[in-house]
């Protein structure tokens, strides 16, 4: 008979992974390298980027399901990482189910980085991307400042009780917004490129790259997900940009 | 210069990722070479596709090279490296036109979106098959 413990451990691995941005094709073939390494016969792993559906059938034939679901997913490579070395440590080293379980467990809560640093370098993206689309020093200095100021607001909202539909929106508006206001107290300043700097953080280029990844990997679900994902996302960034250039034809900027 | 641009965006996007020591730093290159190579690879004639295909396969050869020697999964370089690829800028413009209701232009956008994003994913799929055939031979 299969135990609770090997199932729920990788179970929480494989959604782990996906939760800190791990490919959904990646995390089934690791979801079955974990149960053989946990002394499972069969494994069948269906995950998506938004659950996980894992089935283990242990020695004497008998199988297990379980169902994960995920509701917030973030990129922290890091962790993706440390739980990739994970699995092929226990692959290697023969780790018993305890030892997975605490050293996984460990992987998933390694740090993110503090506030004062993300703060800065989601700066350094926006303001970088505003010199990359043509802006001068100055549009990008104006570009660092507002995605800076972006990422410390973007911190306050970060919370699952706030849909990231709602997040993106007015990081869109106070993006698109802040660069026409920066323009209006020096005129000097282009609001294009500081805006389409500043919108970088926020528009879903990866997500669609990563859609049609999953697509030609066969995973067809997930692809489509993402792309409902990618549309949703893409509309939320430009229904704030226009509201914001509304307000300037409206005659307040 | 905008090669120095693309480094500084693509190591803040790093960052923003939690890619962590080195692997920041040699991401914001592979992210540069890509670009690199783009600008190269239109220089030299070829259309937006073929350049953004030789571009993002550069871009996977790096990280899956730099996975082998480090350690750590292909994904810790590449999506980083595939930020200054990927066209966020035209998904704007395509959503943007499409809010406005000028249809037409916003279909126009779309299109050479998914286009960019087709030849990426062509580019980065490229190298990767071939990663994965040569390590399950070196398995059996």
């Amino acid at each position: 008979m299969v135990t609770h413990g090997p199932i729920r451990v990788v179970a929480d691995v494989a959604a782990w992974m996906i939760e800190n941005g791990a490919e959904v094709a990646r995390v089934q073939e690791a979801a079955g390298e974990l149960a053989l390494a946990l002394g499972m016969q069969e494994t069948e792993c269906f995950a998506l980027p938004t659950g996980v559906i894992l089935t283990l059938v242990d020695g004497a034939g008998f199988s297990t399901t379980v169902v994960r679901r995920i509701h917030r997913r973030v990129l922290h490579l890091e962790r993706v990482s440390l739980l990739e070395k994970g699995i092929h440590q226990a692959k290697s080293e023969g780790w018993s189910l305890g030892e997975a379980w605490l050293r996984l467990q460990e992987a998933a809560a390694a740090p993110s980085y503090p506030g004062w640093l993300v703060w800065p370098a989601s700066g350094l993206a926006s303001g970088g991307f505003a010199l990359f689309f043509g802006g001068n020093l100055w549009e990008g200095l104006a570009a660092f400042v507002l995605g800076t100021l972006w990422a410390t607001i973007r911190g306050f909202l970060d919370r699952p009780a706030i849909p990231q539909v709602f997040t993106t929106t007015l990081g869109a508006f106070l993006v698109v917004g802040g660069s026409l206001v920066q323009s209006h107290l020096w005129p000097i300043l282009h609001p294009e490129p500081i805006a389409i700097g500043g919108l970088m953080l926020l528009v879903p280029g990866l997500a669609l790259v990563n859609s049609l990844r999953d697509l030609v990997a066969g995973e067809l679900v997930s692809s489509q997900s993402r792309i409902a994902e990618v549309l949703l996302t893409g509309a939320a960034v430009a229904v704030g940009a226009t509201a914001a250039l509304a307000v300037r034809a409206g005659g307040f900027l | 210069m905008i090669l120095v641009w693309t480094f500084v965006a693509t190591l803040g996007f790093s960052v923003l990722f939690q890619c962590r020591g080195w692997s920041l730093l040699w991401a914001a290159v592979g992210g540069t070479l890509g670009w690199a190579l783009y600008l190269l690879a239109t220089n030299l004639g070829a259309g937006e596709a073929l350049a953004y295909a030789l571009a993002a396969a550069t871009v996977t050869l790096w990280s899956e090279t730099l996975s082998r020697w480090s350690g750590r999964p292909t994904v810790s370089f590449l999506l980083p490296g595939l930020i200054p690829l990927v066209p966020g800028k035209s998904i704007f413009t395509a959503m943007d036109l499409a809010v406005r209701k000028q249809l037409a232009e916003a279909a126009l956008a779309g299109w050479e979106t998914l286009v960019i994003a087709a030849a990426i994913v062509v580019g980065v799929a490229a190298v990767s098959v071939v990663f994965r055939r040569r390590a399950k031979r070196r398995h059996v």
